[in-house]
């Protein structure tokens, strides 16, 4: 998630989830009906975690089945802009500044002879 | 979703999709007879597996749909109900069923009065309680929302209309019912029907249930006199607006003049998400998820705790028990909107665009057959045990002795299905009910997103939404069923 999202939602739910947490645990301790309801909620609560970690698990696979590859960058806001496109072998102008300043230059570029 | 690459060029993935998903249905199909051999979930210690193995079952049937939705659903399907008619449904059958349904209403209103004060003995509770709370919903499914036409309130008000219109009497509405109004008084009286039903402590009583029948009567004509018949009933009679949500779930519609089909579950994305739309759907959830808990092992440890805390301040009972366990419900209700709204955002977190208003409207819909499964999931064993005491009470409403039909002798066959089919047909209930949730879901999120990638990645978070749903509700079954 990138920082400019806001995440007091998450946080508020969160403390909600871990408010009735800490009240169900302080009333009954870790009994066999505590621990029972977590193994039901488990599947749900492990989802949600990978889900929170910005990973979707499999992802790859479904979008190739139906035949639409991932694109690179998983958003928008978050993807770079391009720099040079591939057939630019001899970058000119703002292109070639920008290329020039880029920690790491397109690889087409540096394998081109130059 | 048009833009699509072709499948031929993806076929060879889907196959190894699929391999992998027969053997995943293959491994479920390995684990099914040790589950079917279990002794239900009323005799868990003799269990072969724990319990809570069928909520891991039912997330993974949940997984394998989202992935066969996910490479098998590429475009929007249900946006549109694509309605057909069968025949016409002439009107003056709104006749015989407004009759029907004004005096079984007048019946009820007599019964509670004049008839005997015990429950077992009475029709109202059985009726009220079993058939019009439980059966009622449940049927609509199958036949539409049959309600409308059967309707006491509305129909008096037709009638009272009728009347005036041979006298040349003509009465015009007064007020305009206010959009920002929406679907609250539908919230309302749920909630006020939930309480009378889980919380109040005289719940039982005919008397009190007839009279609140005859003050929800008046209500709903002051409501219709003042805002007008088809608005108020569409909007403001709690029952009407909970009977024809779940008419939506259905093939069948009655409207204009005659008798329409649809696709199964495409009544529901045209629904319109008016104020009070979202909180009515999880306010439905809500109810039955504290009728649950309430019956469960952690809630009645809670409750004391709670109740002591209104007691110490000086209340005399019941209060303090009432109020402990309003404020049960209105945690249950939380919790729902909690799941929800985790769906929600999560969804948000994929793209920027719908906001999260609009997205809670937009997939709110996809809520409904889980309300559906939740309601027939936990009042299932009520309406087959209980619901067959209408026969006998229907020869003997009062408790008076008589036999109009010759069923009063009647009396409820609990062999008529165990526990173990009972915790099957639950289970089953529920993963039908939110399998469809999320085939509504991923319709909608072909219809609202541009990539199918965002589209895949925010059915990722309603998977979650339902995977929870599935699991509270098995628990909470359990929990009762315990």
């Amino acid at each position: 998630m990138s920082a400019s999202r806001p995440r007091s939602p998450w946080l508020f739910l969160s403390a909600s989830l871990a408010l009735l947490l800490a009240w169900v645990v302080a009333s009954h301790g870790f009994s066999a009906p505590v621990l029972e309801a977590l193994a039901y909620l488990l599947p749900a609560l492990g989802l949600l975690a990978v889900l929170h970690a910005r990973r979707y698990p499999g992802e790859r696979a479904l979008l190739a089945a139906i035949g639409s590859p991932p694109r690179p960058q998983a958003s928008g806001e978050n993807a770079a802009p391009a720099c040079a496109t591939p057939r630019a072998l001899f970058p000119r102008g703002g292109r070639l500044i920008a290329c020039s300043l880029a920690v790491r230059p397109p690889p087409r570029l540096l394998a081109s002879p130059v | 979703m048009s833009n699509r690459t072709p499948r031929g060029r993806s076929a060879p993935p889907r196959r190894r999709l699929l391999t992998s998903l027969t053997s995943a249905f293959l491994a479920a199909g390995a684990i099914s007879p040790a589950l079917a051999s279990a002794h239900g979930i009323s005799g868990r210690a003799g269990l072969p597996v724990p319990a809570w193995l069928f909520a891991w079952v039912a997330a993974a049937v949940l997984v394998i749909s989202f992935v066969l939705l996910s490479t098998m659903w590429p475009t929007p399907r249900l946006q549109e109900p694509r309605e057909s008619p069968i025949c016409s449904w002439p009107g003056f059958l709104s006749v015989p069923a407004g009759t029907i349904g004004l005096a079984l209403f007048a019946l009820i209103v007599y019964a509670g009065y004049e008839g005997s004060p015990y429950l077992t003995e009475n029709i109202d509770p059985t009726f009220i309680f079993v058939i019009f709370w439980v059966a009622v919903p449940v049927s609509t499914i199958v036949f539409g929302n049959w309600f409308s036409a059967f309707s006491p309130w509305r129909a008096f008000a037709r009638a009272i209309r009728w009347i005036g219109a041979r006298m040349n009497l003509t009465w015009r509405p007064p007020l305009t019912y206010p959009d920002r109004l929406g679907r609250w008084p539908v919230v309302a009286g749920l909630l006020g029907f939930a309480w009378l039903e889980l919380i109040y402590h005289d719940h039982d009583n005919p008397t009190t249930l007839a009279s609140l029948s005859l003050a929800y009567f008046a209500l709903m004509g002051l409501g219709m006199a003042l805002f007008g018949i088809e608005q108020w009933t569409e909007r403001g009679d709690a029952f009407g607006g909970y009977f024809a949500l779940f008419g939506r779930l259905g093939p069948f519609e009655v409207r204009d003049g005659g008798l329409w089909r649809r696709r199964i579950l495409s009544g529901l994305p045209s629904l319109k998400m008016e104020p009070g739309s979202v909180a009515m759907i999880l306010v439905i959830i809500g109810i039955t998820t504290f009728d649950g808990a309430s019956n469960g092992v952690v809630w009645n440890n809670l409750q004391p705790h709670v109740q002591s805390v209104f007691s110490g301040m000086g209340l005399a009972d019941p209060a303090p028990d009432e109020i402990a366990d309003s404020l049960g419900l209105l945690l249950a209700i939380a919790v729902v909107v909690g799941f929800y709204r985790i769906g929600v955002l999560g969804m948000h977190t994929v793209s920027p665009r719908p906001g999260k208003q609009e997205l809670s409207r937009l997939f709110a819909h996809t809520l409904v057959p889980i309300g559906f499964a939740y309601v027939l999931a936990h009042y299932f064993s009520l309406l087959i045990w209980q619901g067959q005491g209408i026969f006998s009470l229907a020869s003997n409403p009062l408790g008076h002795g008589t036999n109009y039909f010759g069923t009063a002798s009647w009396h409820i066959n609990y062999n008529f299905i165990g526990s173990t089919g009972i915790w099957y047909v639950q289970v089953i209930a529920l993963v039908t009910g939110h399998v469809c949730g999320l085939a509504l879901a991923h319709d909608r999120a072909l219809a609202t997103y541009r990539s199918p990638q965002l589209a895949i990645r925010s059915q990722y978070w309603m998977l979650v939404v339902m995977v929870g749903f599935t699991s509270l509700g098995l628990w909470l079954l359990s929990a009762v069923n315990t």
